[in-house]
């Protein structure tokens, strides 16, 4: 039996961004790049762990969102068609940097990783990555779970439970729709708990969840055994609690392995560094310059000057920094379980992306990780939540402190003077939508009442994603971020007027229901 | 609500005639009262320490606005009332709030090892399959004019032309900006009290009338000159790139290797060539104000025709299909009127002119960027000449 026991767990979340009236869209390239840097090789880590007899590896939470996205067949068409424009550039890049013993290779290097990203999307999943997850699921590798349906930041909803109920359980049933198979966990997003929560979340069929450290280490009463183990709440639902040390080895710009000077820097890139008529072709609009993905140099070190990127010298640093994570948490649960109880659990939760796209080299690193515990795994093994409480299914009950992960570690991040405006808006449209959904609860499933009800529910579900106000804090696509928010809520107003009103446009309706095209089945009485 | 253990975030918005009402349930008419949030603590005895309904206030100045308020301890529970306090203390409610609880900011001094089953996940319902937006054929055919046709390896709808953009915001000033200290910003933009926020679409409807659907006879120029353009455009695109060693093509280059340069010959007048002219129907357009006294252009059918930022390519599903992408197909119509004898070049070829000078050529657009280039030479009124 092993010492202890190590969650690692994957958030993939990317808002809905899905945009047919344009012909190619910026935002629409943050699915794309997350499948080729991030979903595939981690698919391909996965599948050689699972052939290596590899069992309850990683915990990953798909968002319905992205799954929504993922399974969209407009989507799939539009990234092989970025793709195809990318390994257009990697034939030009293979031949213009044909001689240049530096850089020749990493140009080899990605027109290889391309060509397999799209061999693996198209071919080997049948553009289908949820099914090649759940496959993986099915087969012990994985255990997968899901957030809030457009991943609804909860505490700042929470002065209508009817929207943070809605965000669950609509969360849950898009994710058992698409998968087939319910999930058992839920991931609050960004870790935004406030007690009182577990109740909806046991509503919404979930058995566990995750806070940051201080959600358990504030919890009332004291958690005995701090972070190395779950607790459960009142009601049965278990809370798992993030562990800080591991979180900051990998998340930390100062002290994370991601920024090791051997490996591959995020930010040169040819779409900044070549001259513009060189990559205008492979760029959004020919002249904004953008990330490529074909990035040459290594991080080197604080100075602007930087080498060549050498894979085989970053390999070595992920070998090392795989070995580092390991050892600190073989340490660590030796010094945990002499206090008794529970086996003791590291629990080390990141949001997916940062694996492949921010941190090139953060999936051969997962990979090592999850290898090196199965090489001893009498000291650290891996596990997943629900393994570990089919192992420890009585813990201690006390209730989580309020708790996010963002930045001070409660809610400033999403309520600052750069978005507060919001939320009257949000609160006061959940408000009527609860109102609308009461008023028509008769509404026959089908009939034009009945999806005028349902897409205004859709229009407030996507208002309400964190993410818009998370990028309002930002300088990065903060109108896109604005526009957004007052789209959707303007789309409510208007459905919600057109109920009221007994006058629907059918033709608006269904332009609609093609723009904002996810959560088919809702039930608008969700809010009711 | 609550930012933090030590600061909540409220924000109110009550009509100018509540606090007038209230104002008035004040001894003197209230003249000198003040608008204030009063917070009372509610918090429990058992977790508190300090005296249970403790009471502050903060002075307030507009009927709708918003206050990060700082606290001195954490883990407390709070309700306010936004109202006016007359100096004597009475005291008259415009508003209520919810309750906020703060988080605890440190480990509870509460110890309890009772231990608690975990209980089991278990399935949600998953709702029924939807019926009412199927999204059928006819319907979008009505909705976007579509022609869905098959394509290499799946299904492409053809979008003629589509309306307007439905996302027109209701609230042009609300998003301008973050709220800076002491600006409003987009507070003020808020919607008054009782007053739902805003209308949704602009003027333009999307009626049944303002787009021209096209047949299906018509698509298959239309597609067979994309592709030509599609061919073009990737042939600009290797011009516009630096010579590189043909030795070592990949294969995922063969098809950009230079092309001739295709420069299809009208096929038909669908695609390229002249328009009809219905001699006084629809818009005439006259010549630019700046520069009178040239021969007027000939009058040409006019139809709406809807700007392409705002098509609405919809990819919708349809039962048959499942979900399709779609694409837009869209024409340029370049009309105007030169000097008779003025030759005319596109795309390096001679555009025809008419004898009173009209011309009328329309390109059908690929894929991506295209770049149009039409030379005229032209002369002037003093008899000067140049290509434009």
């Amino acid at each position: 039996m092993p010492r202890g026991y190590q969650c690692i767990v994957l958030h993939a979340h990317l808002p809905y961004i899905r945009h047919p009236e344009y012909e190619s869209f910026l935002e629409e390239s943050w699915l794309f790049e997350a499948i080729t840097e991030t979903y595939v090789p981690l698919i391909l880590a996965l599948e050689r762990l699972r052939e290596a007899g590899g069992r309850d590896c990683l915990t990953l939470s798909l968002s319905p969102t992205l799954l929504t996205m993922l399974r969209d067949p407009f989507l799939q068409a539009r990234y092989l068609a970025h793709m195809d424009k990318l390994l257009r550039l990697a034939g030009r890049e293979v031949r213009r940097t044909r001689g240049d013993p530096a850089f020749a290779p990493l140009a080899r290097l990605y027109q290889d990783r391309l060509e397999e990203a799209v061999a693996v999307f198209d071919s080997r999943c049948g553009r289908d990555l949820p099914s090649a997850f759940a496959g993986l699921q099915a087969d012990g590798v994985v255990e997968l779970i899901t957030t809030a349906a457009t991943h609804g930041y909860l505490p700042l909803l929470k002065t209508e439970p009817a929207a943070v109920r809605a965000q669950l359980l609509v969360g849950a049933q898009t994710f058992q729709s698409l998968l087939g198979v319910p999930a058992r966990g839920a991931w609050l997003p960004e870790c935004g708990y406030y007690p009182g929560l577990e109740g909806l979340l046991e509503e919404a069929g979930y058995s566990y969840f995750f806070v940051d450290s201080h959600g358990i280490l504030n919890a009332t009463p004291r958690p005995y055994y701090d972070l190395s183990a779950p607790v459960v709440c009142p009601n049965g639902v278990a809370a798992f609690g993030r562990d800080a040390e591991s979180s900051r080895r990998v998340w930390s710009r100062e002290e994370g392995y991601p920024g090791d000077f051997q490996y591959r820097d995020f930010y040169r890139d040819i779409g900044f560094d070549l001259d513009l008529d060189y990559v205008a072709p492979f760029i959004l609009d020919g002249r904004t310059r953008i990330h490529t993905g074909f990035k040459y140099y290594r991080i080197t070190g604080p100075e602007e000057h930087k080498l060549p990127y050498d894979p085989p010298q970053a390999a070595l640093r992920v070998a090392a920094h795989a070995e580092d994570f390991l050892a600190r948490g073989r340490r660590g649960v030796a010094a945990q379980s002499e206090r008794g109880g529970p086996a003791p659990l590291v629990v080390s939760p990141y949001d997916a992306e940062l694996f492949g796209h921010w941190w090139f080299e953060g999936p051969q690193w997962l990979e090592a990780v999850i290898r090196g515990m199965a090489a001893e795994s009498d000291s650290l093994a891996p596990t997943t939540p629900s393994a570990y409480l089919a192992r420890h299914p009585s813990l201690q009950s006390v209730t989580p402190s309020a708790s996010s992960w963002g930045e001070g570690g409660y809610n400033a991040v999403w309520l600052n003077p750069g978005n507060d405006w919001i939320y009257p808006l949000l609160h006061d449209a959940a408000r009527r939508m609860n109102a609308l959904a009461r008023q028509h609860v008769d509404a026959v499933p089908g009939s034009l009442p009945y999806r005028t009800l349902q897409q205004a529910a859709r229009s407030l579900l996507l208002a309400q994603a964190s993410d818009w106000a998370f990028i309002m804090k930002s300088d990065t696509s903060k109108d896109y971020a604005l526009r957004r928010t007052r789209d959707h809520l303007a789309r409510f107003n208007y459905l919600e007027h057109c109920v009221q009103a007994g006058a629907i446009d059918e033709r608006r309706l269904q332009a609609l229901e093609v723009m904002d095209h996810l959560f088919p089945g809702l039930e608008p009485t969700v809010y009711s | 609500m609550d930012v933090d253990p030590w600061r909540v975030h409220a924000y109110w918005n009550v009509a100018e005639t509540d606090i007038a009402a209230a104002r008035a349930q004040l001894p003197g008419g209230g003249s000198d009262s003040t608008l204030v949030l009063r917070f009372t603590d509610l918090s429990p005895r058992a977790e508190d320490t300090a005296p249970p309904h403790e009471r502050f206030e903060i002075k307030v100045k507009q009927a709708r606005d918003n206050r990060y308020i700082g606290l001195w301890r954490d883990a407390k529970h709070y309700s306010a009332e936004l109202g006016l306090r007359a100096p004597d203390g009475a005291f008259v409610a415009v508003a209520g709030s919810n309750e906020v609880s703060t988080p605890r900011g440190g480990p509870s001094r509460k110890l309890d090892l009772r231990q608690v089953e975990v209980r089991s996940p278990r399935s949600v319902q998953s709702p029924p399959a939807p019926t009412g937006s199927d999204q059928s054929d006819a319907l979008l055919r009505d909705l976007f004019p579509v022609r869905v046709l098959p394509s290499d390896d799946y299904p492409v709808a053809i979008v003629e032309g589509v309306g307007d953009a439905l996302d027109e915001s209701p609230f042009p000033d609300l998003a301008d900006g973050a709220r800076d200290d002491g600006d409003a910003g987009p507070w003020s933009a808020l919607p008054p009290h009782a007053a739902p926020p805003g209308v949704v679409f602009g003027d333009a409807a999307l009626r049944a009338g303002d787009f021209p659907v096209v047949d299906a006879a018509e698509i298959d120029p239309y597609r067979a000159a994309a592709q030509e353009a599609k061919a073009r455009l990737l042939t600009g695109i290797d011009a516009a790139l630096p010579p590189v060693a043909e030795e070592t093509v990949s294969p995922t280059d063969f098809d950009l290797e230079p092309q001739p340069l295709p420069v299809p010959e009208p096929p038909a007048d669908a695609v390229r060539g002249p328009v009809d002219v219905a001699a006084g129907a629809g818009q005439v357009e006259g010549p630019p104000p700046d520069m009178p006294g040239l021969p007027v252009s000939p009058a040409v059918e006019w139809r709406p025709r809807i700007p392409l930022e705002g098509v609405l390519a919809g990819a919708a599903s349809s039962p048959g299909l499942g979900a399709f992408p779609v694409q837009a197909w869209a024409d340029v119509h370049i009309h105007g009127w030169c000097e008779p004898d003025s030759p005319l070049i596109l795309f390096g070829q001679p555009v025809p002119v008419q004898a009173d000078g009209s011309f009328s050529v329309r390109l059908s657009l690929g894929q991506g960027p295209e770049l149009a280039a039409l030379l005229a030479h032209l002369r002037n009124r003093f008899g000067d000449g140049g290509d434009r």
